[in-house]
């Protein structure tokens, strides 16, 4: 579904990942983990389209899509989060919905309809209102909401457009632990098969209890990428966290 | 909800009849061609975020393009009534704004308005220098009284103005209050709040930025139209960095939240040129004050007021 | 040539400001008084200083208030602050040109181009020009306070952080800006005419020498006030007719830096040498 081919990106003389190769299966959930400043969301903004990579293909359902513009990528099916709430906060929750529904339902920059009539968009925006559970805020602006309200919004951003892959940078991130295991719960739900999950993550609870398969990112290179049984296991992994044993509790907790 | 709509086009249709005097009428039809400028105005700054210093731009060439044509109603066989003009200037908005516009929605944030700049200051000075199209500093005149009428109605004396620039204003407004409904009126707003996210749900802020400019046109052209058979003389005055400038005060000062808010803030500011000029030369003094005071205290403008009062007065 | 050493000046701060050719007004007028009452020299040191402190109070009650709010705001308020300066000015001296002239010391011709006599007081122009670019470029880069306010344009957060305080560096770096833009007033004014339309007349052509160059660039900047100098000036001798339009290149001259600006726009959205995407 998703290909990453010899993807480097460097900053001027700062190389942040280097020929890097990935490859998410259809409906796979795949977990990208490893310390401060590897360069996780930076892989995130290069299959999204934020940045350009300067080596490498990256390729979705066989088509390239490397260097692309955001909202092309977005409408060939790839949708995704923000660590740091990124929401249109002047507008209300259902709002935010409906502008991202139209990706799936084909609409373009229309001025000839009112979106009230627009039924597919409204009826879409509802539903995933429901499962994000926000449905008591419909009304309120974005703005406005408690911080784990807005990052259920994020979610529900990434997922309305029925995209075909998600990626979804921490979640959980600031969340208290109820909260995260709320949050762990909705995103099992709303992103089954056949989407495709591509998240990143620094709780090892949320990580080990949502992924099938788990890449490990240090210094811009992948060290391992395997089930969460070995990657548990393995050495190298450990060390990169923690440098020593102690790494070993540090990626079993 | 209809009824209200109903009552207030009533209301608005008797108004000049309330007023004695031809001087009170004048005042009202120059308001209303203000109002719906600043209206035009407000599709970009207030929901589109975009800070334009060009607005004038397309006032002035929708009203040069239609003095011209009326100019040429007086010609035998002229078959576009007076009452209908108003389109043609919305033609030359739109297109002056197509054209413009590509240049201007290249860029956003600080670049935005030193771009718009830019363009009104080019077609401003080609105004002064292009003599043919612009006339020189007295511009170019018409007649409006000639060419065929529309059902018998043709726009002669100022309370025909009035209803002209009625019929054309509640049209005007009935649309763009349709547009923010549109998807595209959405995004929109979208973009003003932000871009970035924007383009992850699949549209192009660019492109969005564009399309809401040219609609921003298109209005403004067309209240240069009304304005063009209202004075029936266009000067190269109007498409300045000055005029530009009022609008946006007119917009600012009413309140770019609400839709109303710059049909407040027109009224305002004609009230200050017409009335307090009268009195002081320094209306204009008083009124940079005033938008400086509601920059600083009041960014909702008189809107913003009028709405937080009227919040606290029925939460008591 | 001539605009091109005072746009030079007024491209070098970060914060864009609207009122800034107000100020240049301001400079001139002010300096204009002052030596109506005391001669030329004392208004070229206390003109900027009193632009300078005017400065410096814009941006501590104002643009600090409405910082928190964004571009938008301080954009408005600069332009609102535009009008006021202006009516002002208006008020105070009138609505016509005030007699600022060159002072006697400097009005005398330098040497012959080209037939024609260049003025002694256009090097003085160029000479303080250069001074203060060279003067700004050496605390900029060299010292420890360039240092600091380099860093707070860009990471205003981090370097409060820090222990340095930012606001009185903003306020510090727009005061410096400002007395600039007297300055450019000071020596300006007396070349051209000072009136109170000068400021209108100015900024639109400030503005485009900016985006030109590029945001952020202030080599960009003076490359494009370079650039456009060379334009206007050239254009005016060229009197080849334009096709289609009936007028000479030399009649449009005054038109060209926005036709250039619309050319860079289309062609380099970036701006010549642009670092910063707005």
């Amino acid at each position: 579904m998703l290909e990453l081919v010899g993807v480097a990106k460097s900053f001027g003389a700062t190389r942040i990942i280097s020929s890097l190769n990935l490859s998410i299966g259809r409906g796979e959930r795949h977990a990208i983990i490893g310390p401060n400043g590897a360069g996780k969301s930076t892989l995130l903004h290069l299959v999204s389209g934020l940045l350009k990579p300067t080596a490498g293909t990256i390729r979705l359902k066989g088509a390239p899509i490397t260097g692309r513009a955001p909202h092309e990528i977005c409408r060939a099916g790839v949708a995704r989060s923000f660590q740091i709430t990124n929401l249109f906060h002047r507008m209300s929750v259902i709002e935010n919905l409906r502008c991202a529904a139209m990706c799936v339902s084909g609409y373009r920059y229309v001025w000839w309809r009112s979106m009230a009539k627009m039924d597919a968009v409204n009826a879409r925006a509802d539903l995933v209102l429901g499962q994000i559970g926000l449905a008591a805020r419909r009304e309120h602006l974005a703005g406005e909401l408690a911080y784990a309200e807005q990052r259920a919004l994020e979610l529900g951003l990434a997922i309305v457009g029925d995209p075909a892959v998600i990626l979804l940078d921490e979640p959980t991130a600031g969340m208290s632990r109820p909260e995260a295991l709320r949050m762990v719960d909705l995103i099992r739900e709303v992103t089954a098969p056949p989407r495709s999950l591509v998240m990143i993550e620094h709780d090892m609870s949320v990580v080990f209890s949502l992924a099938e398969w788990i890449s490990v990112l240090v210094y811009g290179e992948i060290i391992a990428s395997d089930v969460p049984a070995r990657i548990q296991a393995d050495r190298a992994v450990q060390q990169a966290y923690l440098g020593t044993d102690a790494g070993a509790d540090a990626v079993r907790s | 909800m209809i009824a209200r709509y109903l009552l207030a086009v009533v209301v608005l249709a008797a108004l000049p009849h309330m007023f004695g005097n031809d001087s009170a009428i004048s005042i009202l039809n120059t308001m209303a061609i203000a109002a719906l400028f600043a209206l035009s105005y407000n599709l970009l700054l207030g929901e589109g975020g975009m800070f334009s210093l060009g607005h004038s731009v397309y006032f002035g060439l929708g009203g040069y393009v239609t003095i011209h044509v009326i100019a040429a109603a007086a010609q035998p066989g002229w078959w576009l009534p007076v009452p209908l003009m108003p389109l043609v200037g919305a033609g030359a908005g739109f297109l002056f704004g197509a054209i413009f516009g590509y240049v201007c929605t290249r860029h956003s944030g600080l670049a935005f308005p030193m771009i718009t700049l830019g363009i009104v200051e080019l077609v401003g000075t080609a105004a002064l220098m292009f003599e043919s199209f612009f006339g020189s500093d007295l511009g170019v005149g018409g007649d409006r009284t000639l060419g065929p009428a529309l059902f018998g109605f043709k726009v002669k004396t100022r309370i025909d103005v009035y209803y002209c620039i009625l019929a054309w204003g509640i049209i005007a407004v009935a649309l763009m209050r349709f547009y923010i409904r549109t998807p595209l009126g959405r995004l929109t707003n979208a973009v003003r709040d932000n871009p970035e996210r924007s383009s992850f749900i699949g549209f192009n802020p660019r492109r969005v930025r564009y399309l809401t400019f040219i609609v921003a046109a298109t209005f403004a052209g067309l209240a240069g139209a009304l304005s063009a058979i209202n004075v029936e003389r266009m000067t190269p005055d109007n498409i300045t960095l000055f005029a530009s400038g009022m609008v946006l005060l007119m917009a600012y000062v009413g309140g770019i939240n609400h839709f109303w808010g710059p049909v407040l803030g027109a009224a305002v500011l004609q009230f200050a040129s017409s009335v307090l000029s009268d009195y002081t030369e320094l209306w204009l003094l008083y009124v940079g004050l005033f938008f400086i005071a509601i920059v600083l205290w009041a960014p909702g403008g008189i809107a913003g007021m009028l709405a937080a009062s009227w919040r606290w007065a029925f939460a008591k | 040539m001539l605009s091109s050493g005072l746009t030079l000046i007024f491209s070098m701060m970060g914060v864009l400001n609207f009122a800034h050719a107000s100020l240049y007004m301001l400079g001139a007028y002010i300096a204009y008084q002052i030596s109506v009452w005391f001669g030329f020299w004392p208004a070229l040191l206390v003109a900027p200083l009193a632009i300078g402190v005017l400065g410096a109070l814009i941006e501590r009650y104002g643009l600090r208030a409405v910082h928190s709010r964004g571009h938008l705001a301080e954009l408005l308020l600069t332009f609102g602050l535009a009008y006021v300066i202006s009516e002002v000015v208006k008020l105070v001296w009138g609505n016509l040109n005030v007699p600022y002239d060159v002072p006697s010391a400097l009005s005398f011709s330098l040497f012959e181009l080209q037939g024609q006599a260049f003025p002694a007081y256009r090097a003085f122009m160029a000479v303080v020009s250069i001074a203060v670019f060279a003067g700004l470029w050496l605390m900029l880069k060299r010292t420890r306070i360039g240092l600091i306010v380099q860093a707070s344009l860009t990471h205003p957060a981090m370097v409060s952080h820090l222990g340095h305080n930012t606001p009185r560096v903003f306020m510090l770096v727009f005061a410096v800006g400002s007395a600039l833009a007297g300055l450019a007033g000071v020596i300006g004014g007396n070349y051209l005419v000072t009136e109170p339309g000068m400021a209108e007349s100015l900024g639109a052509i400030i503005f485009v020498v900016v985006v030109v160059g590029g945001l952020g660039s202030l080599s960009g900047a003076l490359l494009a006030s370079v650039l456009i100098g060379i334009v206007q000036n050239g254009a005016t001798l060229v009197d080849v007719p334009v096709p289609l339009t009936g007028v000479t290149v030399a009649h449009i001259a005054p038109l060209l830096p926005y036709i250039l600006l619309v050319v860079v726009m289309i062609v380099r959205p970036r701006g010549l040498l642009g670092t910063r995407n707005a």
